[in-house]
């Protein structure tokens, strides 16, 4: 019965890690103007993540491409009250909810707009957040990276996050990462040492 | 019948042509007699039947021919008369006793106008035979000097005491040489100055009743009825009046023109003393003395001009220095016979001796010729005094409006003056278009031997325009008293100057639109005034004086008058020039217009012209207009938070309309405007700078209408975002207007607090 359960932990968590390493491993430079923006460093089996910028008319003025006063940054959208969704697919071989860990990095301008706000499936539990200084505006201003980190259920359907704009200030993002979490990868092995466990245990 | 009386003896005689009454210095002896035969004298006058028995008794017993002058004959032919005298009229003769012969002789024979030519002989030669030649010498040519006006720069009325100040305003006259001799002035005794017109013209009943009249005669309705008053004058005070219109006009037309005496009221005193005559209690102004002082005065003039040694004694001298002046111009500055002339004025009298009584009903005017010196410019000089004549004629008549005087001179509502001798006929008073007898009369073209034009070298004349002693039964005197009356007259000789040399005058009335200044627009009803500024191109506007509903005062007949096209009510309103000095030619006169604005929002065209306001007259020149715009006004307060520089452009939007920018001067960040339209009725005024973002509220035409703009819009979205974030950090720290929204020259943190307070606002739609 242990082994039974160990055999399915380390599928479960293989598949999960697959699963989660498939749809959060993507990343939106924005260094062009297209809507939607497509990913680089997709890393999922099951489809590619899109972006779709909603770029409110009365606040937002749209996508840019360099402004020196905004230092190295190249390509960036000033959605204003509007919003980012990013649709991540799902693994469709997963036929039940799988809890797991989601980590998210938004980059954005931090003056007179604000930070966006990230929103996530109904159910995620944010673990941390974190606001780091990437790059200081060479006039005023800066590029700031708020790093989030959500326990998730994962499940087949595709994963949808929005980030909205600051509904007084609006908000200005540069980049977006949806990268693999350790806790993932630990998971990971331990299904994997499930296996090896239960292997040793047949043997003897 | 006959009056045969003998005459006082003279000792000396200051007498000159011009008025006829004359300043007598004799012996005491002399006075009595004189006075004692004065009134034999006058009743003698008036009861002359011949023109050899006028002739006669003024030779006897007017005082001004030496004791034992008597007429040997009396010679007519036709319109020519010939007096010889005896050779007792040689004693102590000179130009001026030749002159005052002629003058008396003249105005004996002043009931005569049919005499056109006067010749007054001794031994049957000419007076002037028996006159010193003239020894004035041909001057070579020098250089074409300026006249002597000044440039004019534009002037606005001038000071009637100054000489004119006027440039050329037509060619017609150039090259033509103009040399003008007004009367006489005062001359230099050995104690004191001497008028040649000595006696006042005119009455002066206040301080100068006449002889034996502590006041004047209930029959002198036109005086005391009608309150018909004028100041006393000299006739040589007079005439300079004149000349200085005929100055004016002659400059404006190009001529090269010259006066020989000083126009200037206002140049002072003639220092007698430094200039040789050595009384110290010489003091006269100026512009009061002859000829020869103020040619003296003015430097530059040979001494041959002004002090010829040709004759002794000041009023033989100062006669030839008028015509020796006009010479001196004709060949130093390169003119010649044929494009020069002296225009010599005078008034005229018909009393003579020493009586101050009205004695003749002699009226109208009438110019002499000689030129016995110089043969060849005779039949010039007449044909120059028949030019002249005939325009002062019909200007007087066609031009002047002197219908003013008619029922001063009224012969069948006013009483008969009772100093109305029936040996003249029948009174018939003064009409302005009235008949042979009653209108202004032309005495026509007549020569005689007067110094002025006797020793000129070119075409030359002197006029008597009118005879300022006949106040009792014409209006002559009390026309000479009315500016717009000489500038009338002046614009006359004027056209028989042109007229001599054959060129074509200008338009006697013309005016063009020197400025039009009015507001833009106005508000529905509104009052309002502008200016219109006419610059005369004919004769000069100026103010005069005459009888008005029983009073003798000031008028004028040049007026702007509102067209019947004017669409402000100002139709057929007429504005008096101002009352500020004459506009001669090229002068500016300014007239402030009030108008009332038509109540529905329009453009509105006002329309006005030059008016000679009288019988002779009529609208002229160019018509003055402007377009002006009715429209509503809204106004109130821009209010800029954090604005402190001073200007903004603020555009405007009515209902949405088009865009009105105004350029608003700030105080604080809070300016004033005013906008007009034509719209009648208002609901939403929109406000926005460059700047900020657009405010749109409820307006109204009644109550003040207040804006507040939000600051930080800087690419013109009517909204605040990063696009403007953008833009103002590019100029963060530079001097970029684009950036700059508190307006201080430097884009900085004060504008972004600004724009941050504003952030990701949007502005009203327009």
């Amino acid at each position: 019965m242990k082994a039974t359960v160990l055999i399915v932990a380390a599928i479960a968590a293989i598949l999960f890690t697959t699963t989660l390493a498939g749809a959060s491993s993507a990343m939106w430079t924005f260094a062009t103007s297209d809507n939607p923006a497509s990913a680089t460093g997709v890393v999922n089996p099951w489809g590619a993540p899109t972006a779709a910028i909603n770029v409110d008319a009365d606040s937002g003025t749209g996508w840019y491409d360099t402004v020196p006063e905004y230092g190295s940054a190249q390509g960036w959208w000033d959605i204003g009250f509007g919003s980012i969704v990013l649709t991540l697919p799902g693994a469709t071989e997963l036929t039940s909810q799988v809890a797991g860990i989601l980590a998210l990095d938004v980059i954005y301008w931090n003056d007179l707009s604000q930070a966006p706000t990230v929103t996530i499936e109904s159910g995620a539990t944010l673990l941390s957040k974190d606001t780091v200084l990437v790059e200081a505006g060479p006039v005023m201003g800066g590029w700031y990276k708020d790093s989030y980190l959500w326990e998730v259920a994962l499940r087949n359907a595709p994963q949808t996050i929005t980030i909205t704009g600051d509904q007084l200030s609006g908000s200005q993002i540069d980049q977006i990462n949806v990268t693999p979490e350790p806790s993932g990868i630990i998971a990971l092995c331990t299904g994997i040492f499930g296996l090896v466990g239960l292997t040793r245990r047949r043997r003897a | 019948m006959k009056i045969i009386a003998a005459a006082p003896q003279v000792a000396v005689v200051f007498a000159t042509k011009g008025g006829k009454k004359r300043m007598v210095k004799g012996c005491v002896m002399a006075s009595v007699l004189a006075l004692a035969l004065a009134l034999v004298a006058m009743s003698g006058a008036a009861m002359a039947q011949t023109p050899a028995d006028a002739v006669t008794q003024v030779v006897l017993t007017s005082g001004v021919f030496p004791t034992g002058t008597t007429v040997v004959n009396v010679a007519i032919d036709g319109g020519s008369i010939t007096v010889d005298l005896s050779p007792e009229a040689l004693f102590g003769f000179g130009d001026a006793v030749s002159d005052a012969y002629v003058e008396a002789i003249n105005g004996a024979l002043e009931q005569w106008p049919e005499f056109k030519s006067i010749e007054v002989t001794v031994g049957g030669q000419p007076l002037w035979k028996y006159l010193p030649p003239s020894t004035q010498p041909n001057y070579a040519p020098v250089h074409r000097m300026q006249p002597m006006g000044e440039s004019n720069p534009g002037l606005g009325a001038q000071n009637p005491l100054k000489p004119p100040v006027v440039s050329p305003q037509s060619s017609e006259l150039t090259g033509k040489l103009v040399v003008l001799h007004p009367s006489h002035g005062a001359y230099a005794g050995t104690s004191d100055w001497y008028r040649a017109q000595r006696t006042l013209c005119g009455p002066n009943p206040v301080t100068n009743p006449p002889a034996g009249l502590s006041s004047y005669q209930p029959s002198d309705y036109y005086y005391w009825t009608m309150g018909f008053k004028w100041p006393q004058y000299y006739e040589d005070d007079m005439s300079p009046e004149t000349i200085r219109f005929l100055y004016a006009y002659c400059l404006a037309a190009g001529a090269a023109t010259y006066c020989s005496r000083d126009l200037d009221k206002t140049d002072g005193n003639f220092d007698a003393v430094g200039y040789g005559y050595p009384s110290a209690s010489f003091t006269l102004p100026k512009w009061m003395t002859a000829s020869k002082y103020a040619l003296q005065d003015r430097g530059g003039i040979p001494s041959t001009v002004w002090q010829t040694t040709d004759v002794t004694g000041e009023s033989n001298i100062d006669l030839r220095a008028r015509a020796y002046y006009a010479n001196w111009l004709m060949q130093t500055l390169g003119y010649n016979y044929t494009n020069s002339v002296s225009f010599s004025l005078h008034s005229n009298a018909a009393t003579t001796g020493s009586g101050s009584t009205l004695q003749s009903q002699a009226r109208g005017t009438e110019n002499y010729w000689y030129n016995a010196q110089y043969p060849t410019e005779q039949a010039n000089s007449q044909a120059f005094c028949t030019a002249t004549e005939n325009a002062v004629i019909s200007a007087i008549r066609t031009q002047y409006d002197g219908t003013w005087a008619e029922t001063m001179y009224n012969a069948t509502t006013n009483p008969v003056p009772q100093e109305w001798n029936t040996s003249y006929g029948t009174y018939r008073g003064y009409k302005q278009d009235g008949d042979t007898n009653t209108r202004w009369q032309d005495r026509g073209v007549k020569t005689s031997n007067f110094g002025e034009i006797r020793e000129c070298k070119m075409p030359a004349q002197l006029m008597e325009l009118l005879f300022h002693d006949d106040w009792k039964f014409y209006p002559d005197q009390a026309f000479h008293q009315d500016a717009i009356f000489r500038s009338t007259v002046a614009w006359g000789m004027y056209t028989g100057i042109c007229n001599f040399f054959g060129v074509t005058p200008k338009p006697r009335m013309a005016a063009n639109v020197a400025s039009v200044s009015f507001p833009q627009s106005v508000k529905p009803g509104q009052v309002f005034n502008g200016t219109i500024c006419m610059k005369n191109q004919g004769q000069a506007w100026t103010w005069g004086n005459k009888w008005v509903s029983g009073v003798y005062g000031p008028y004028t007949v040049w007026k702007l008058k509102g067209e019947t096209s004017d669409q402000f009510g100002g139709a057929g309103t007429k504005i008096q020039l101002a009352n500020d000095g004459y506009y001669y030619p090229g002068d500016t006169a300014t007239f402030t217009v009030t108008l009332i604005a038509p109540s529905t929002p329009g453009i509105y065209t006002t329309c006005w012209r030059m008016l000679k306001d009288d019988a002779k007259g009529g609208s002229f020149g160019d018509i003055a207009q402007a377009q002006i715009s009715v429209e509503n006004q809204i106004s109130g307060t821009v209010t800029i938070p954090g604005f402190v520089g001073a200007l903004r452009d603020v555009t405007f939007s009515i209902d949405g309309g088009a865009p009105i920018t105004k350029t608003l001067v700030f105080s604080g960040g809070v300016a004033s405007y005013t906008l007009t339209t034509q719209v009648s009725s208002i609901q939403k005024l929109s406000a926005k700078t460059a700047w900020t973002l657009r405010q749109k509220v409820n307006a109204s035409f009644d109550s003040p209408v207040n804006f507040t703009l939000a600051g930080g819009d800087l690419n013109g979205t009517n909204s605040i975002n990063v696009a403007d974030y953008n833009i103002l950090l590019a100029n963060m720290n530079k001097s970029a207007a684009v950036a700059d929204i508190n307006g201080d020259g430097i884009v900085n943190s004060v504008d972004y607090s600004i724009m941050k307070t504003n952030w990701l606002k949007a502005g009203d739609p327009q």
